[in-house]
């Protein structure tokens, strides 16, 4: 074990953040505080007591046991999916070999739980599979394989998404089968096999799939605990009557879980921006029933982080609703919901994204007394071929037909008559970086239910923020700025309450380091939200850190880093940018009624994106429209000033 | 265990055995007669079966007109069974064949998987595999960053600096302007140091000697220089420590040779014909 979790951190922690909740513990004193946590001990060599480095993972990847992947092609187990997250060269699902640039620190393979494991048994046509004419189908084309295996591919993913799998086909591969247990074992055997606590963490979980008329509203559920508890259930399924595709319903179960086994649990709600506007709505549930005070209450309890980047599209914030914004159109997919069964409107959008999602939070928290969207902020991949492979350079794609190939830019990712999703839009991202004390299940789930968490769309950039009252310049000069966030401020993901006396403003720490073997960066971002008291909201983003000595043009905005891409060779130079930047940041329109969050975003300078790389190894030319550099980036989990 | 339980219960090994009991059945029998015909046995426990199978997928009992049809299907693939059989059907069938291998396997794995192995078995396979469960070594270590492109008069004038007033505290601003990479990291492997410094830059810090600053080591950002403060070189945990994790490779290993040991002993009773061009290709490894 690399890091010590001391109590002292731990009551400083709780006492920074719940000053209130300090007080049968007796007042802490400056001098005792400064004591139990300068981060100056006599030893030198005493291990530091809060999170050094942030650990890297994906928590959401599919393997082959995912009925959808399978049916792509992916033949690759989680144990390989483990093997190539701890830095083995493995040979993906179309016979290529792939390898990370450098190990991952934690992993959650999150397969479907509807169907899970069925997919092996249909290419295998066991008796059971063949006595169903659906199963037989999707079994002969399977066995045949090449244009009939995408053709029943693409059946039985329609066939899913909008319900029309047979029942008792289903009923076998669902909760309370014998062979969906042993599928459900089989994948806590491997979590456990792999989990290395110290060293690599395999965090057990699965996706919930619910769809509303292929309306995504999905959610990856992660297990804090061994298997020796998350094997006492199921996992929880969308399709009634054993499982529903009600979010309420998954909290129950959520609910359940922890009272069963005394164990802890989370879900983490990805791709509202397929979800054509059900996902993050202001008034009513995804049936029109009105919100009430247990709705909002469930919410926040139950899912404390949101995943915001992923290959489907990066979910930020849309420039619809972000108009001022010149970084917003980044990777966006608004052409329909997940299945492209319905065409998207604007008015859909407000419910799919997460700033705007922060915004509504702040009102709804005004009308009903809890903020239901008061959530971190992570990137994962939601990669279907068990690899995470997102770096632009090193991308496998979202699926088995979209690894590799000089083809895979031009077919579809998807198209019906609603509209079309294309190939070259598919997104090299993300991860998810989380600043946990060390590197076992307790303490990256711990960091994920506190928000200190945040998205990439792939590079490893290090990004801290702190906010307090009374951060100066001068605590960016000590050799170790986090022992000041810490000390006199709360880490992302948390609180500021009222406003110590004198305090004008609240005051944030904000520093990022770029990806040890990425690109430099172009600026730091303060993205601000807040609610006026009619519960009106608004948003402004500010640029505080950039680099190059830039200044700013008459009309505020800084002008571009520049762009050193060599599309032709997909190379660049870290020529522009810095490779740090930070600064004290004070909000300079804050007004203390009011409520408020704030998060960072780090833009990279301009590198070439993946479609680059695959024309210049490819030796392909791509139609015009297809975008190739790209400016990758970092969201923080946002701190909320809440008065 | 469950698997050889599951393998048990597969309809499919029960045909293969009946239908090896019949053939030599068949054998004894045979004679300038017509052959008898063949017989079909619905056993109560074949009906038990079958309504069991009926339960897991619709949840509730069949009726009496759904339990007939299910035993009249049941025959029927078992008289399809046996005629595709005696034609040859499954000969060529890739999806046959491919389940008659894995069946197989299974039969060796689920032996293996009741192997317990005794102290002296799992003593012998610890000793053999130390470099599987030795742990990677670990540092810890200071570091000064000196920028992207020191040249070697600073280098050298920091590094002399510090070696000299070694007891005193570090002044890291006199060599470079702030920076935001960690001063210093407790114990940690290589994967925990690459991953904040850039890939080499543990292998580099390995060739230190521990207690006094050296360098310049490269990283992603540019020059450091180090002092190690702590190495731990890589432990091999005692065996009582990791006991269970080296009884699962074991097993693990045990359930591979086993597989091996039968398939060669199968593979002896054959003599195998191949094309001259590939009888001069070695078989891999």
């Amino acid at each position: 074990m690399q890091y010590v979790f001391r109590p002292t951190f731990a009551l400083l922690f709780a006492v920074l953040t719940l000053p209130a909740a300090a007080q049968d513990i007796g007042a802490p004193t400056a001098e005792n505080l400064s004591a139990a946590y300068t981060g100056k001990a006599y030893s030198p060599y005493a291990e530091r007591n809060y999170p050094e480095r942030p650990l890297w993972g994906d928590s959401h990847l599919h393997t082959s046991l995912s009925m959808d992947a399978g049916l792509f092609g992916n033949r690759v187990p989680p144990r390989d999916a483990y093997r190539f997250a701890q830095g083995e060269q493995i040979v993906s699902a179309t016979g290529q070999p792939v390898r990370l640039s450098r190990p991952l620190d934690w992993l959650v393979i999150a397969d479907h739980s509807d169907g899970m494991g069925m997919i092996d048994d249909l290419r295998a046509g066991t008796p059971e599979i063949l006595a169903f004419e659906q199963g037989a189908r999707w079994n002969k084309g399977l066995t045949e394989g090449g244009e009939a295996g995408v053709k029943a591919a693409m059946d039985l993913i329609g066939n899913f998404s909008q319900g029309t799998v047979e029942p008792a086909l289903l009923n076998l591969y669902s909760p309370g089968s014998k062979t969906y247990e042993s599928v459900w074992n089989n994948v806590i055997k491997e979590a456990e096999a792999f989990n290395d606590p110290g060293r690599f963490t395999a965090l057990i979980g699965f996706e919930w799939t619910s769809l509303i008329n292929g309306n995504n509203m999905h959610r990856v559920v992660i297990f804090r605990d061994d298997g020796d508890m998350a094997g006492q259930v199921d996992p929880f399924i969308q399709t009634a009557p054993i499982g529903s595709p009600d979010p309420r319903d998954l909290w129950k179960y959520l609910t359940n879980y922890e009272a069963k086994t005394g164990g802890n649990v989370l879900a983490i709600p990805h791709n509202g921006n397929l979800s054509n506007g059900i996902m993050f709505r202001l008034n009513d549930q995804w049936n029109g029933k009105k919100f009430d005070k247990t709705y909002v209450q469930e919410r926040s309890t139950w899912e404390p982080v949101m995943e915001a980047t992923q290959i489907k599209g990066d979910g930020e914030t849309h420039p619809f609703l972000s108009p001022d914004d010149e970084f917003a159109d980044y990777e966006t997919w608004d052409a329909g919901n997940l299945d492209l069964s319905q065409a998207k409107t604007d008015d859909m959008l407000a419910g799919e994204y997460a700033r705007e999602a922060l915004k509504r939070g702040l009102t709804i928290e005004g009308k009903l007394g809890t903020n239901p969207y008061k959530f971190g902020m992570i990137g994962s991949t939601d990669s279907h071929t068990s690899l995470v492979a997102v770096e632009e350079d090193n991308f496998f794609g979202k699926h088995a037909g979209t690894e590799p190939s000089p083809k895979r830019w031009e077919h579809p990712f998807a198209k019906t008559d609603q509209g079309v999703i294309e190939g070259w839009e598919s997104t090299a991202s993300g991860l998810a970086a989380v600043w946990a004390t060390e590197n076992t299940r307790e303490a990256i789930f711990d960091a994920m239910e506190r928000r200190e968490v945040y998205a990439t769309t792939g590079p490893r950039m290090a990004v801290r923020l702190f906010g307090g009252w009374d951060f100066t310049a001068q605590d960016l000069n000590s050799r170790m700025p986090a022992v000041v966030g810490y000390e006199r401020g709360v880490p992302m993901g948390g609180d500021l309450r009222k406003a110590p006396a004198g305090a004008a403003a609240p005051t944030f720490m904000v520093y990022a380091l770029r990806d040890p073997i990425g690109a430099n960066l172009d600026r730091i971002q303060i993205v601000k939200g807040w609610a006026d008291s009619k519960g009106n909201t608004y948003e402004k983003v500010y640029d505080v850190a950039w680099s190059d000595n830039r200044k700013p043009g008459t009309d505020g905005k800084l002008p571009p880093v520049g762009n050193t891409v060599d599309v032709a060779n997909a190379n660049w130079t870290n020529t522009i940018g810095a490779s740090e930047l930070a600064t004290i940041w004070s909000d300079p329109d804050f007004d203390p009624k009011l409520k408020a969050f704030y998060y960072a975003r780090v833009i990279e300078i301009p590198t070439p994106r993946w479609t680059a790389y695959d024309a210049f190894r490819y030796g392909i030319k791509m139609s015009a429209d297809v975008p190739m550099t790209t400016q990758e980036r970092a969201y923080t989990s946002p701190i909320w000033y809440t008065p | 265990m469950n698997e050889l339980k599951r393998l048990l219960r597969e309809p499919l090994l029960h045909f293969l055995l009946a239908g090896g009991l019949i053939f030599l059945l068949f054998r004894v029998v045979s004679g300038p007669a017509p052959a008898p015909r063949d017989t079909i046995v619905v056993t109560t426990a074949r009906v038990d079966q079958l309504v069991a199978g009926f339960e897991g997928v619709w949840r509730r009992q069949p009726t009496a007109a759904e339990l007939r049809a299910l035993v009249d299907n049941f025959v029927r693939e078992e008289i399809y069974y046996r005629e595709a059989r005696a034609l040859g059907l499954d000969r060529d069938d890739a999806v046959v064949r491919r389940r008659m291998q894995q069946k197989m396997e299974f039969l060796s794995d689920a032996g293996s998987d009741s192997l317990q192995p005794d102290e002296g078995e799992l003593e012998a396979y610890y000793a053999l595999h130390e470099d599987r469960f030795r742990e990677p070594p670990r540092l810890a270590f200071e570091q000064i960053f000196l920028g992207q492109a020191a040249d070697s008069e600073l280098i050298t004038a920091a590094l002399n600096s510090l070696q000299a007033n070694a007891d005193a505290p570090v002044d890291s601003l006199a060599w470079s302007s702030p920076t935001l990479l960690p001063d210093r990291l407790a114990l940690s492997g290589p994967n925990a140091i690459d991953g904040v410094f850039g890939a080499g830059f543990f292998a580099q810090l390995e060739t230190l000697t521990p207690g006094r600053w050296s360098g310049p080591v490269e990283s992603g950002y540019g020059v450091h220089l180090v002092r190690i403060s702590e190495a731990s070189p890589g432990q091999l945990p005692r065996l009582d420590d990791i006991r269970a994790e080296v009884a699962q490779e074991w097993a693990a290993a045990k359930s591979q040779e086993l597989r091996e040991q039968l398939y060669a002993r199968l593979r002896e009773r054959y003599r195998v014909e191949l094309p001259e061009r590939i009888m001069q290709i070695e078989s891999p490894r």
